[in-house]
């Protein structure tokens, strides 16, 4: 008996492979060979709509200001245009600097929580609630919008249809160390490829909590972030689908971001992640299945993107599985030739496909030379794997505990003179402590295709 | 026993080889980290911008027929050339004399930059881009390789191919038989010469033109017929749909209209949104969209119909053609990214025998002076509402009018006078804020304002004095700021006055003020840059108030006058 | 007309043409007719691997009994594969084995490669093994496999992977573009002869470890050793390629292949 759902799960776990494998082959033929739909970033208008650019902080005395300086030369019509840092119970100059702001610009407007209820989530709702724009566009601290950003990103609510927007990121401190060179290579895949393949074929691109905008009006009406939920962002995507909202993707709108710098962070990161995603899983399976809003390629790829943090853990599951089958003896079990393909398959195809994502991106991006990292990407999906499957666990525990999430931010490491482009020279690594989130569930090569081997026979 | 060591060994180099390979590649070159143009702005006018502003900064270099642009470059100067080459290889500049080129050449291999008119009329030109300072003409099968700009009107002939990018400054106009990619001027006249009399709104509903978007949604919707009109005969929401959407024979939508397939706006039908279609969308005969257009697909306009409004920007964006019939109109920009063609006239019309009278086209005419036919005109203005009316001089607001809506003369640089009714109560929101010339507004102390929003008159460097009405409660951040000539600033007595926003009064050369028991709240830089300013008087209550403890650091005079305890009860029971 | 038109678009909406007929005519010519072959050869493929491992263990361990056996697949045909006897651990060399790896745990879990990926990876690799050291040591003789056992499994594994392989090197390469036909057929020939070596040579060196060092190390292979490292090279070859394919499309006559959306 034991056997036989042992054997049962091996069969789920290749099939489940499979069809992230077939759905990452996929976007990268759709996105390297196929027609584009283009983004709305052509369009010139008077019409405007009036925007609130929220940036969550805590502890950003050491990026703040060139997030607020790139924001201050950006091109939109001023009467249009609010800023509102929200210093979420910073300890450090953060207050001081954001008044320093106010003090010179009266459409910069600080809002200073302190309170114990941190995070994300409520320091954003805090803010819609005075915000005047119509459009809500978020930035972390550590971004550096170019100057048009804010019109690209606005232009998209001019289309009724669309509740929010998300831009592309790529990282500026690339050359940093092997870690942050890997996560420029899995960004390129995740953005370039991943998201519009998925805007192209009109299923989910997904809001990434930043370099981003909403609806303030939807959101509202919809209670505002859940506070309890670590990957607000995710929430957002499913909240407006399951609403009848698009989100579409702007691949032209391309932001600067800092990439974690250490093994640690970035492990943190991937776990938080992985904790909020899948509380969204929890939360939105059924809504998703049973919404009338969405079209059943939207219901189809929305249940696959629900699943891609927690396929890792069943992969994780898959590996202990074909474990216990081969002390258990029941390695050749599976009779039949059919069978040996499909462990094939399971072997090599699953496994091959997010590499063919980024393959796909950076042709695209003309990117030359760093594909040669491709190989040691390989390592890094059993560090994904690892910490996506701790990430599972929580989440899952969350649900049953009813525990509330607190917040961690992202670390920062920018020290000196920003500089956005080529030739990042290095920079000392500094510590911020906790409270809100980073950039939340980018889309980035989805780790849920890590693929285990040697599970197979 | 030999083999078996020689094959363990390429065993492991065959294993390790990606990861050492890898690992090496990693040590010995540097990542390539994307770029981003962080100052790219988007300006459809670009090429001409920045061709003619490269060859101006570099005039006084230009001796010998060498100029230095981007490089050393030979050039032509057609004020005094009297020979010009079949095939021209030099860039050509004219400074003094409008440039008309003789017949003979033929070909422009490099850029043209007139200051004065141009003028391009024989036949079978080809050219690769053209400046022009002031009005131009392109005459008929003329070929452009990539751009022509002109920073007042441009006018194009039949039969001409117009490369990547036409623009103009303020107006456009395009033969027929065209073929185009993108075009951009305020005013385009598509399929019409420069006399043309047509206007876009003739005979057409009035009320289009100031209706308010609405955002309420209908789904799902295929026709959009009269059986969907309210009581004023209007379609007043917004339709997304997965199908084909249909607006029948001259209806008004008061929406947006978004269609996962195709649009078809029948005859003389009007739109008041945006038109956003995954497929295509087909505008019939004289039917109207006032908002933008994109389609994943093509966009067609049948005769006369026309998209956007005077004054005002719009983007009729396709991803593959655009065709316009003839007598078309777009107040803005036009984009597909396969072909853009204006059809032939119909063969009866052409005139085979008759030489081409070519002219100039006139430089529109804007907004200079502003009156409303009624109070509910006003009330009813369209929601941007006359926001950078760059020509706008005077503006005669209507007696009865309570509220000056939000942007209303935003960024009018030229309005002198806007003199409000005695009858305001709230001016909002950035209402003439960067009216750098307004200098008359009426007398604000015989009115029941009660509210002036923030930024509302931020920048009227020529605003002499305010004297405030009693019942004015709120005065909204950076109300006043960068009032450069604002001495006089004054409350009565009995003002009720609660509120000084941040940077309220920031810049003003006021030398004294005073301000009633009432108030509360004084925002953060509310008198910076008052150089001039001695002394303010405030109620004790405000001591702590941010903007006055600026003031206090400053070392200006500041009276903290005791608040009767009388009064304060008063308002304690009030609230 | 007067200057030849450049044609460079921006990254972000644009995409390689594709030409369907030459895409099939190089599933058709190169890759159908590659897998047809390798279905005819797989037996002589096979027994000639067998043969070799046969006479190069032969050698290495000479009287030891040694045959090649032969099993059918439907579609895949006949199979050769080595027999030989099973080697058990003792429990001296169990010990040995839990030692060393006791210590190299300690040594990656601590320190500054605590938390690195490859730390991870070694770790649950040694973990593979522990499981593996623990089974043998209190049920050695519950051990369900014997070495034929493992040379079928390993082959049957190994002809999957070469064929998912052809397919698979085939579908990566043929959907880039309709250029460098040349680099998508290098490609493809350098993954199968690097796979057909690897895969041979790897069989050997495992049963020569296996018949040396006892079963012991048989889940290492499996779980460690196994297809992981043939994705590696694939990527590698993978990744010479797409940069190429990069460069070329960076030039003059690649970026004609460029449409805009």
């Amino acid at each position: 008996m034991v056997v036989i759902i042992l054997k049962i799960y091996m069969v789920f776990n290749i099939i489940l492979m499979l069809v992230y494998a077939i759905r990452h082959f996929l976007f990268s033929v759709n996105r390297l060979l196929c027609r584009q739909r283009l983004y709305y970033s052509d369009i010139y208008s008077s019409r405007m709509k009036s925007i609130s650019v929220l940036i969550p902080m805590h502890n950003e005395e050491q990026v703040l200001q060139y997030a607020l300086e790139a924001l201050l030369a950006c091109d939109y019509d001023r009467d249009r245009l609010e800023i509102i840092p929200i210093n979420d119970n910073s300890t450090d100059r953060t207050y001081e600097m954001l008044e320093e702001y106010h003090r010179k610009y009266e459409f910069i407007r600080p809002i200073h929580r302190n309170c114990p209820d941190r995070g994300k989530p409520v320091g954003l709702n805090g803010a819609m609630q005075v915000a005047r724009g119509e459009i809500i566009i978020v930035f972390d601290a550590d971004y550096r919008p170019a100057k048009d950003m804010l019109k690209q990103l606005a232009i998209a609510f001019e289309d009724p249809e669309v509740g929010a927007v998300m831009g592309r990121v790529i990282p500026y401190n690339t050359n940093k160390n092997l870690l942050t060179r890997l996560i420029n290579l899995e960004r390129s895949g995740g953005y370039q490829v991943d998201q519009q393949a998925r805007y192209n074929l009109r299923t989910i691109p997904q809001y990434g909590g930043t370099v981003g905008g909403f609806r303030k009006d939807v959101m509202l009406e919809m209670g505002g972030f859940n506070p309890k939920v670590l990957a607000e962002d995710t929430e957002l995507t499913y909240r407006l689908y399951t609403r009848g909202w698009k989100v579409i993707y702007a691949n032209s709108a391309e932001c600067y971001e800092e990439a974690p710098e250490t093994w640690a962070v970035r492990g943190r990161q991937i776990r938080r992640w992985a904790r909020g995603h899948n509380q969204v899983m929890l939360r939105y399976l059924i809504p998703t299945i049973l919404t009338p809003k969405m079209s059943l390629r939207e219901k189809f790829d929305g249940l696959l993107l629900l699943f891609v943090y927690a396929v890792p853990f069943f992969l994780m599951l898959g590996w202990l599985d074909s474990f216990a089958l081969f002390f258990l003896g029941e390695m050749n079990i599976f009779s039949g030739w059919w069978v040996l393909l499909f462990i094939g398959v399971y072997c090599s195809f699953g496994n091959f496909a997010p590499f063919y994502e980024i393959g796909a991106a950076l042709v695209l991006d003309g990117m030359k030379g760093e594909i040669f990292l491709l190989p040691l990407i390989m390592f890094n999906f059993y560090f994904y794997m690892w910490h996506i499957s701790l990430g599972f666990i929580d989440a899952v525990t969350d649900i049953i505990t009813n525990r509330k999430a607190s917040w961690a931010k992202t670390q920062r490491f920018t020290t000196t003179e920003p500089q956005p482009g080529p030739d990042q020279t290095g920079q000392a690594a500094q510590t911020a402590q906790t409270a809100q989130a980073g950039p939340s569930a980018a889309p980035n090569l989805q780790p849920g295709q890590t693929g285990q081997n040697g599970g197979g026979v | 026993m030999r083999t078996i060591w020689i094959l363990t060994a390429c065993f492991i180099v065959l294993l390790l080889a990606p990861i050492v390979f890898a690992a090496i590649y990693y040590k010995k070159r540097k990542g390539q980290i994307l770029h981003i143009d962080q100052n790219k702005v988007r300006d459809a006018r670009f090429f001409g911008k920045s061709f003619s502003a490269m060859v101006r900064n570099n005039l006084d270099t230009a001796a010998d027929g060498k100029i230095r642009l981007s490089r050393e470059e030979e050039f032509l100067d057609a004020d005094t050339a009297e020979e010009y080459e079949e095939v021209e290889e030099k860039i050509v500049i004219a400074r003094t004399r409008p440039f008309c080129p003789p017949e003979e050449v033929r070909v422009f291999e490099k850029e043209i930059y007139s200051a004065q008119d141009a003028a391009l009329l024989n036949q079978k030109t080809e050219l690769r881009a053209l400046y022009c300072e002031k009005k131009a003409v392109i005459g008929n099968d003329v070929m452009i390789d990539r751009w022509v700009d002109s920073a007042d009107t441009l006018a194009i002939y039949d039969n001409c191919n117009l490369g990547i990018s036409v623009s103009a400054a303020n107006a456009l106009s395009v033969g027929h038989n065209c073929i185009f990619r993108r075009m951009y001027a305020p005013v385009i006249r598509i399929g019409q010469y420069p006399d043309s009399d047509l206007t876009p709104e003739a005979g057409k509903d009035p009320r289009i033109y100031y209706l308010p978007v609405q955002m309420n949604k209908e789904n799902n919707v295929r026709y959009i017929n009269k059986e969907r009109i309210n009581e004023e005969g209007i379609v007043d929401f917004s339709v997304i749909s997965p199908h084909k959407v249909t607006v029948t024979e001259g209806l008004i939508v008061q929406g947006d209209i978004r269609s996962h397939k195709n649009v078809r706006l029948c005859d003389d039908a009007v739109v008041c949104g945006n038109i956003f279609a995954e497929g295509d969308i087909w505008l019939g005969r004289n039917a109207t969209v006032l908002g933008n257009m994109f389609s994943q697909g093509s966009i067609y306009f049948e005769e006369r119909a026309s998209a956007g409004q005077r004054g005002k920007i719009c983007s009729v964006i396709a991803r593959e053609d655009i065709t316009f019939e003839r007598d078309n109109f777009v107040f803005g920009y036009v984009s597909c990214e396969r072909n853009g063609t204006t059809l032939e006239l119909p063969k009866e019309e052409q005139d085979e025998t008759k030489l081409p009278d070519y002219r100039t086209l006139d430089t529109p005419v804007g907004l200079k002076h502003l009156t409303f036919n009624s109070l509910y005109d006003f009330e009813h203005v369209d929601w941007q509402g006359y926001r950078k009316e760059k020509e706008l001089e005077d503006v005669l607001i209507p007696a009865g009018a309570a509220m000056i809506q939000k942007s209303m003369f935003f960024d009018c640089r030229v309005l002198r006078e806007a003199v409000l009714p005695d009858t305001v109560e709230v001016v909002d929101d950035y209402a003439f804020a960067d009216c750098f010339e307004l200098k008359e507004i009426g007398d604000f102390s015989r009115m029941p304002l009660t509210r002036i929003g923030t930024s509302a008159f931020e920048n009227c460097r020529l605003l002499r004095r305010a004297d405030f009405p009693a019942g004015l409660k709120v005065l909204g951040g950076a109300a006043f700021a960068g009032c450069t000539s604002l001495r006089s600033v004054t409350f009565p007595e009995d003002s009720e006055l609660v509120q000084v926003g941040p940077h309220c009064f920031r810049g003003c050369p006021i030398t004294e003020l005073w301000f009633p028991d009432t108030l509360e709240f004084v925002g953060v830089s509310a008198f910076m840059d008052c150089a001039e300013l001695r002394r303010v008087s405030v109620p004790e209550t405000c001591a702590e108030q941010e903007g006055i403890k600026d003031l206090l650091e400053r070392g200006v005079e500041v009276e903290l006058r005791p608040v009767p305890e009388k009064e304060e009860e008063e308002r304690a029971e009030d609230a | 007309m007067v200057q030849k038109k450049k044609i460079y678009y921006a990254r972000t909406y644009r995409h390689l043409v594709q030409s369907t007929i030459k895409n099939v005519l190089y599933f058709l010519l190169l890759i159908l007719p590659t897998i047809i072959l390798y279905f005819w050869n797989l037996h002589a493929i096979t027994g000639f691997v067998s043969e070799t491992g046969v006479r190069v263990l032969g050698r290495v361990f000479p009287g030891l009994p040694m045959n090649i056996a032969t099993i059918r697949y439907p579609v895949f045909g006949k199979v050769d594969y080595i027999v030989l006897p099973t080697v058990l651990p003792d429990f001296k060399f169990i010990v040995g084995n839990l030692c060393v790896i006791f210590l190299a745990l300690i040594v990656l879990s601590t320190g500054r490669r605590k938390g690195h990926p490859v730390a991870i990876y070694l770790m649950l690799s040694l973990m593979t093994h522990v499981v593996s050291c623990a089974f043998f040591l209190f049920a050695t003789n519950h051990f369900p496999y014997l070495m034929l056992d493992f040379s079928e499994l390993y082959i049957s594994q190994q002809i999957s992977i070469w064929l998912i392989f052809i397919i698979l090197s085939g579908l990566v390469t043929g959907f880039i573009g309709s250029k460098g036909y040349l680099y998508k057929c290098l490609t493809f020939l350098v993954t199968m002869v690097y796979s057909l070596v690897f895969g041979s040579i790897r069989y050997i060196v495992f049963l020569y470890l296996l018949e040396r060092y006892s079963v012991l190390y048989m889940a290492a292979m499996f779980f460690v050793f196994g297809p992981l490292f043939d994705f590696l090279y694939l990527v590698c070859i993978y990744s010479f390629f797409i940069n190429k394919m990069t460069k070329y499309y960076d030039t003059g006559k690649g970026r004609e292949e460029w449409r805009w959306s």
